[in-house]
């Protein structure tokens, strides 16, 4: 369906029903509607389009007949936060006659690989078939003239929180050998957490991250013991570091370190400046303690075992 | 006639800093005795020749004491604090003039020696210098000098810690209206004692008599100064270019002298040669940046070692591997070609240098080979110097060897000046007593700006420590052919654990948006959809197809707007070709509508009526329409 009328013949009036748009992230298969769930520059990231029709019975549908040898089939991708900021592509374009049908012989399926280091913010994806040019029914096409069109866009980027976690070759870096690395530096409790703390994993480890990515959220160990350490070593790094003169009674902007280390403090309940330096004491005299409290606070969504 | 009197401190009725508490005002740094007087005294011979012309001269000189000169001494210390105290100088002297009279000379030259008043209670003049109450008789002066190494003046201290006496003679020789000026007096910190129901500080002096205040003494000035020098065995000084200070140390304590140490029973030359190449490995690791030649190729300080009477040249730091790396990277900070900028506020607070070698690269052995492992200058480098404008080495920030690179590397870091000298003093006044480290936290007296400088600059430094060391982790780059899998999942994961809310991924879910308005309660009208194109007499014809759904009695009357559709995506009532399309017909099921006063009035059936509109297009360009209920005509 179409909202404006082309000056030609066009299979618009003929389509009941879009394409239903996939996106597989590194293996997950998500509708475009319900956004991309965990996505970032590394994913593998795989669109499919499952149109419910085949071209060529589109075409005979729409007495398009004689346009289909020269009809191709395009998928215009665009991404970033804007059309004048982002980026457009040309994901696909091949003869209409070249779309492989479905088994069923009643739909067809378009697939797209896209390299996620490419993409930022969201992509839409723009399917067109286009003529190369011809007569119908008195009236003539110029090349390029537009037969269908339809578009679909996938939220990559949204606002389900997404901790900073990042492979390294540790051996490589200097760091001899171990599992992982929580990598704090700032300038202020005020810079963003994003850019403040990294969960370094190490990659001379593949063993070691295949599990932690295979281990569910709820009943992973290894999920908990990383979540309960993070925060223990951010919190220590913030509260020990004079240089960025935290207080837990500041005015911090939403995300940024401050603002997320007086969350984790306040479930630790720490509330008071005078608790915050109880707490400071703390994890000088008894890591194990203040440890074993960050594991407490984080084991909420651990608490099913195995 | 012996002219030299003691004068032992009594604490004032408002009280004193006692000798022993002046002693530890230097803190606890973490270098040897040595290296403290190395740098104490390098600093101040620096600071003395910055209002001097020509290359100042430096000078270390270790021997043992003639017989003259012993006599010579024995008549300086005829005079000395009482014995029954709990006073130690006095046994301490005593030992010391009944020995082989072992003695430190450190000197300088072309610097322009302790001038100004003898007197600390005397007014300064404009622009009168105050060196000579600074270091004989004031405690922790502030000398806040324009590109001079020192703050706090609490070094010196570092002097009498060496001394197994505590004492030091001093004698300089300063420009004077008729020529020069000699200035001799010794000095003790001993520790506070009782004497005659008084108490006294433990601070001594050996002078003259001074004519202004009861049982005080001066130096001893003039002729007999300069013959008192001599006869002590002080270097010479007779000329306009030898003006400057030197400070006769008694009985060092240097390990190759213990009577009781590892050397006791080594033969001459190899307690020279041990001794020899520790002052030259000392002076180089903390003050290498003096004798390294700048891009002029002038040098900034000459160097002059004599142990036992024999000479030892320091060599060129750009000669001795790896110091060679340091020098280079000085002279790339001397450039400026690298800044060190801070953002909030924004200043330069410094200039950063850098240079890189081999591993493989051998170490210069010819102080190890003396020192073993004692030897502070490291067979590889990973250091940062850290410099003020004096280029004084303040520390050293230490990182790794490049393992992944196999490099090895130094870096320097020259604070900048900044405008009144705002950004040096913030650095000068981040330092402790023993100017070793930069502590902006501890440093009270900062402002915010001035601990954000330093603490800025310490941050960016360990940055490039990073980098050098091959160590930094936020700057990884994929080797090639390396694929790297993604963490997404588990960074969601993670994320929705600890952060909640907060940039991420998407669910798909969209800001909610306001109610539509504006619609007739009841009747509705759907947007309009094409259905297709075709000649009608020639003319090209669009067809569109509108949903009116309500009330099965409701008449409503409907207007209908075509728009030619622009690249820009706006909507035109005119096409490029000047012409307009228009309704051309409106049909129920294939019956043409009447077009009323108001609109095209279209009955509702039950379950909706759709309506078909016909839309002329007047040139090659597509075209829509805008459908609006203008009247209800409801029953």
């Amino acid at each position: 369906m179409s909202r404006i009328a082309f000056p030609y013949p066009t299979l618009f009036p003929h389509v009941r029903q879009q394409g239903s748009w996939e996106a597989s992230i590194d293996g997950n298969q998500r509708l475009f509607k319900d956004g991309s769930g965990s996505w970032d520059y590394d994913s593998q990231l795989n669109i499919t389009c499952r149109l419910p029709w085949t071209p060529v019975t589109l075409f005979e549908q729409a007495e398009l007949g004689p346009l289909l040898t020269g009809a191709r089939l395009a998928v215009v991708v665009s991404t970033g936060s804007s059309e004048g900021t982002g980026r457009r592509f040309v994901a696909t374009d091949l003869p209409v006659r070249d779309c492989s049908v479905d088994d069923n012989g009643e739909g067809t399926t378009l697939r797209i690989s896209l390299e996620s280091a490419c993409l930022c913010n969201r992509i839409k994806t723009c399917l067109y078939i286009y003529s190369s040019g011809g007569e119908i029914g008195g009236i003539n096409l110029l090349s390029g003239s537009i037969l269908y069109r339809e578009d679909a866009t996938l939220q990559l980027e949204g606002d389900l929180g997404s901790f900073p976690v990042r492979s390294l070759g540790f051996s490589s870096h200097n760091l001899g050998d171990g599992l992982w690395l929580v990598d704090c530096r700032a300038e202020s409790p005020e810079d963003p957490l994003i850019s403040s703390v990294t969960l370094l994993l190490n990659s001379d480890q593949p063993a070691f991250i295949e599990q932690l990515q295979s281990e569910s959220e709820q009943t992973g160990f290894l999920r908990w013991t990383i979540r309960a350490d993070v925060m223990a070593s951010a919190l220590s790094w913030l509260l020990h570091n004079e240089q960025l003169c935290f207080d837990l009674n500041q005015d911090l902007p939403d995300g940024s370190l401050g603002a997320i280390a007086i969350g984790w403090l306040r479930s630790l309940g720490v509330e008071s400046k005078a608790a915050q330096e109880k707490l400071s004491e703390e994890m000088r005299r008894d890591p194990g303690r203040f440890s074993q409290r960050c594991q407490s606070v984080c084991a909420l969504s651990a608490e099913v075992s195995p | 006639m012996n002219l030299i009197r003691l004068h032992s401190e009594p604490f004032s009725r408002n009280g004193n800093i006692a000798a022993d508490g002046a002693a530890r005002l230097l803190g606890q740094p973490a270098l040897s005795p040595l290296e403290l007087v190395i740098r104490e005294s390098i600093q101040n011979s620096w600071d003395a020749s910055l209002e001097t012309e020509g290359t100042p001269r430096y000078s270390i000189r270790i021997r043992h004491l003639e017989s003259s000169q012993m006599d010579a001494m024995c008549s300086f210390f005829e005079q000395l604090p009482p014995e029954h105290s709990r006073e130690p100088i006095a046994g301490l002297l005593q030992r010391f003039l009944a020995s082989s009279g072992l003695v430190m000379e450190i000197c300088d030259a072309c610097t322009q020696g302790l001038d100004g008043p003898t007197s600390a209670s005397r007014s300064l003049q404009e622009g009168e210098s105050a060196n000579f109450v600074n270091f004989i008789r004031n405690i922790g002066s502030a000398r806040d000098m324009a590109h001079g190494g020192g703050t706090y003046g609490f070094g010196k201290s570092s002097l009498f810690k060496i001394s197994r006496c505590q004492t030091i003679i001093v004698h300089s020789v300063i420009a004077a209206d008729d020529g020069l000026e000699h200035r001799l007096i010794g000095k003790a910190l001993g520790a506070a004692f009782d004497h005659d129901g008084r108490r006294f500080t433990g601070r001594h002096w050996w002078g003259a008599p001074s004519e202004e205040d009861g049982g005080s003494v001066d130096p001893v000035t003039s002729s007999q100064a300069a013959e008192f020098a001599a006869a002590l065995g002080f270097e010479d000084r007779a000329t306009r270019e030898q003006r400057g200070t030197s400070l006769m140390i008694l009985d060092p304590d240097l390990e190759e002298f213990d009577p009781y140490g590892d050397f006791a029973a080594s033969p001459p030359t190899e307690i020279k040669n041990h001794l020899g190449a520790r002052l030259q490995d000392t002076i180089l690791w903390h003050c290498w940046p003096k004798f390294t030649r700048r891009a002029d190729g002038g040098l900034p300080m000459e160097c002059h070692l004599s142990i036992l009477g024999d000479a030892f040249v320091l060599p060129d730091p750009a000669t001795i591997q790896p110091l060679w790396l340091m020098t280079q990277a000085l002279a790339a900070a001397r450039a400026k070609e690298e800044l060190i900028n801070c953002q909030r506020p924004r200043r330069l607070v410094g200039f950063f240098g850098q240079c890189g070698a081999s591993i493989d690269l051998a170490a210069d052995d010819r102080f190890r080979r003396h020192l073993g492992e004692s030897a502070l200058i490291p067979e590889r480098l990973h250091h940062v110097a850290l410099l003020r404008p004096a280029e004084l080495v303040v520390r050293y920030l230490e990182g790794s060897i490049n393992e992944a690179e196999q490099r090895q590397w130094a870096g320097v870091f020259i604070t900048d000046i900044g405008e009144n000298a705002e950004v040096e003093k913030a650095f000068a006044m981040s330092e402790p007593p023993a100017h070793d480290d930069w502590q902006p936290k501890a440093a009270q007296a900062l402002t915010a700006h001035q601990r954000t400088y330093v603490n800025v600059a310490l941050t960016r430094i360990r940055e490039r420590i990073r980098a050098l060391s091959g160590s930094d982790i936020r700057q990884d780059r994929l080797k090639g052919g390396e694929v790297r899998s993604s963490l997404a999942a588990l960074a969601g994961d993670i994320g929705r654990s600890l952060i909640g809310a907060g940039p991420g991924g998407a669910d798909g879910s969209r800001p909610g948006r306001g109610g539509g308005g504006g619609r007739r309660a009841g009747l509705r009208l759907g947007s309009p959809t094409s259905e297709g194109t075709s000649l009608r007499d020639g003319q090209a014809v669009a067809f569109f197809r509108v949903r009116l759904t309500g009330p099965a009695d409701a008449i409503p009357s409907i207007n209908f707007t075509p728009w030619v559709q622009m690249d820009e995506g706006n909507k035109d009532p005119i096409a490029p070709n000047g012409k307009v399309p228009l309704v051309i017909g409106v049909e129920i099921d294939s019956q043409p509508i009447p077009f009323s006063e108001n609109g095209y009035v279209c009955p509702v059936s039950a379950g909706g009526t759709d309506i078909q509109v016909l839309v002329s297009i007047p040139d090659y360009v597509a075209v829509g329409i805008t459908a609006e209920i203008v009247d209800g005509g409801e029953g």
